[in-house]
C-alpha cells in the first residue's frame, strides 16, 4: 500500500487525544487501557470505543465472517486504503459511530453526512483524501526539513502493525477492521445498560490476545472516552451547587466537601497529564537537527568525536561479520 | 555468501550514544551551547539534555538524517546546516557529514585562537 503523503504517527494516548481535538471533536480523550476487565469500573466516564493495535498476521484472520456492510447501514465502516493512515482511521471508526451526544464538530459532521451513502472503499478513500484529517494526522510528524520527501524505510518492516476499532451499536459490539470486507460481530450487550458493552467485549479481546499466546507480539489497547477533565469539572460544580443550599452545620455538607476535595485532587492529576501530553507533543514536533549538530560539534571540541566514530565503525564491522558468519553456518 | 567489501558507512546513532556524549553533558560550556536547541518548554538542565539524547523522537531524527545523507541529500543538508561541502574529501554519507562537522570545529577553533592572540597583544 502506498502512503499517499500520510506520515507514520506514534500510537500514543497523547497523540490521539490531540488528534481528535485537531479534527474538531470536543469533550473526548484517549487513554491507554491496561486491564480491560476492571476498566469499566475505574474509567469514571463514558466509553465510546476501543482501539486495538497488534501485529498484523493474515493467518490469524481465519474463521471470522464479516457482516456484509450493506446489512448494517447504521455502522460507519471504511476500508483501509493507506497503511500510515490506519491509526487515524481506527479513531474515526469510533468517532463516526459515537452516539449523537458526542460533539463531532462541523468538519466531521459534514464528513459523516457526505459519506453516508458510500461503500466501504469509497469511505476509505474519502478519509485519505480529506485535507483536514491528513493535516491533523501529519501535524505530529517531526519538523525535519526533509522527512516527508524521504521517509526512512521501516527498519522492522516485518512488524506490520495494524489497528482495529471496537464499538457498541444498538445492542451489538462490532469489530471494525479496514482490511476486512465488513464489520465483524464481536458480541452482544443489553441496550438498557449501554455501558455494559465493555464487559461483553472482554471475551472477544481475550480471544484475540490468546491468538498471540506464546509469541512475543506487542499489542496495545486504547479507549476513546468522555473527557475526564470535563467530567470532574461538572462533578465539582454540581457538588458546590448542592453545598450552597445547605447550612454550614449540616453534616451532609461535610460529606459533600470531602467528595469535592477528592474530585479536585483528581482534577490536578488530569491537569498534570494534559501538561505532560502537551510537552511530549512539542518534543515530537521538534526539529532535532540543530541539537544533533551542536552535540557533534561539542564532541569534536572535547576530542571525543573521533574515538566515538572509530568505535562505531569497529562495532559495525563486527556486527556485519557476525551476521554473515551466522548466514554461512 | 559474500561479505560486502570496503568500509561500511558510520552508524550515526552509534556515534551519538548516551555513553559517547557523556563528557559533553558534563561540561558547563557545552551544556550552555546545547540548551537553546532543546524542544520548546524544556528546562535548561543536564538531566533534560540526557533525556533528550535518549528520547525516541531524537533517535528517530538521527535515523532520518542518516538515511537522507546516504540517499542523495548530502550537499543539501551540509549547506542547510552551515557545513562546507568541500571539506568532506571523497567521503560519502554519514562519514562525509561527520568530516564536515570536524572541519567546521577546526575552523572555529582557529578563529578563536586568532581572537585570543589579538586580545593578549
Amino acid at each position: 500500500m502506498e502512503n499517499g503523503n500520510w506520515t507514520l504517527i506514534e500510537s500514543d494516548p497523547g497523540v490521539f487525544t490531540e488528534l481528535i481535538r485537531a479534527i474538531g471533536v470536543q469533550g473526548l480523550e484517549v487513554e491507554e487501557v491496561w486491564d480491560l476487565e476492571s476498566y469499566q469500573a475505574t474509567a469514571g466516564t463514558e466509553i465510546f470505543g476501543f482501539i486495538f493495535l497488534f501485529k498484523y498476521d493474515s493467518s490469524l484472520q481465519g474463521g471470522r465472517q464479516p457482516v456484509p456492510w450493506d446489512n448494517v447501514p447504521n455502522v460507519f465502516f471504511a476500508n483501509q486504503v493507506i497503511n500510515n493512515a490506519c491509526a487515524t482511521q481506527a479513531i474515526l471508526s469510533v468517532l463516526l459511530n459515537a452516539p449523537e451526544s458526542v460533539q463531532l464538530g462541523n468538519e466531521l459532521t459534514e464528513f459523516k453526512a457526505f459519506t453516508s451513502e458510500f461503500d466501504p472503499e469509497l469511505k476509505g478513500l474519502a478519509i485519505t483524501n480529506s485535507d483536514t484529517m491528513r493535516n491533523a494526522h501529519n501535524s505530529f510528524a517531526r519538523a525535519d526539513p526533509f522527512v516527508n520527501e524521504n521517509p526512512v524505510p521501516d527498519e522492522d518492516k516485518e512488524d506490520n502493525f495494524h489497528f482495529v476499532a471496537y464499538i457498541p451499536k444498538h445492542g451489538t459490539i462490532y469489530e471494525l477492521d479496514g482490511l476486512q470486507q465488513g464489520p465483524i460481530i464481536a458480541g452482544q450487550y443489553d441496550q438498557a445498560n449501554p455501558q455494559s458493552w465493555v464487559q461483553h467485549l472482554v471475551p472477544a479481546i481475550q480471544a484475540r490476545m490468546a491468538q498471540f499466546a506464546g509469541t512475543e507480539i506487542r499489542f496495545n489497547l486504547m479507549a476513546v472516552i468522555g473527557s475526564k477533565h470535563e467530567q470532574l469539572q461538572a462533578t465539582i460544580q454540581s457538588l458546590e451547587q448542592q453545598m450552597a443550599h445547605l447550612d454550614l452545620a449540616d453534616p451532609t455538607r461535610n460529606m459533600l466537601e470531602q467528595e469535592r476535595s477528592m474530585a479536585m485532587n483528581q482534577l490536578v492529576v488530569e491537569q498534570e497529564k494534559a501538561e505532560r501530553y502537551r510537552r511530549e507533543n512539542l518534543r515530537r514536533r521538534h526539529n532535532y537537527l540543530p541539537f544533533a549538530l551542536e552535540l557533534l560539534k561539542q564532541m569534536a571540541r572535547q576530542g571525543v568525536l573521533d574515538p566515538a566514530i572509530a568505535k562505531a565503525k569497529e562495532d559495525k564491522k563486527a556486527k556485519i561479520a557476525a551476521h554473515f558468519a551466522k548466514k554461512d553456518s | 555468501i559474500q561479505v560486502p567489501q570496503g568500509e561500511p558507512d558510520v552508524d550515526l546513532s552509534a556515534v551519538l550514544t548516551i555513553d559517547n556524549v557523556r563528557p559533553v553533558l558534563a561540561n558547563t560550556v557545552a551544556r550552555e551551547a546545547l540548551f537553546p536547541h532543546l524542544p520548546e518548554g524544556s528546562a535548561p538542565s543536564a538531566s533534560e539534555l540526557e533525556d533528550t539524547v535518549r528520547s525516541p523522537p531524537f533517535r528517530q531524527a538521527l535515523q532520518t538524517l542518516a538515511y537522507a545523507l546516504r540517499n542523495g541529500q548530502l550537499s543539501t543538508i551540509l549547506m542547510s546546516m552551515g557545513l562546507d561541502p568541500s571539506s568532506t574529501g571523497d567521503a560519502q554519507g554519514v562519514d562525509a557529514f561527520l568530516k564536515a562537522v570536524v572541519a567546521l570545529v577546526e575552523k572555529e577553533k582557529q578563529g578563536e585562537n586568532q581572537d585570543d592572540s589579538m586580545d593578549t597583544s
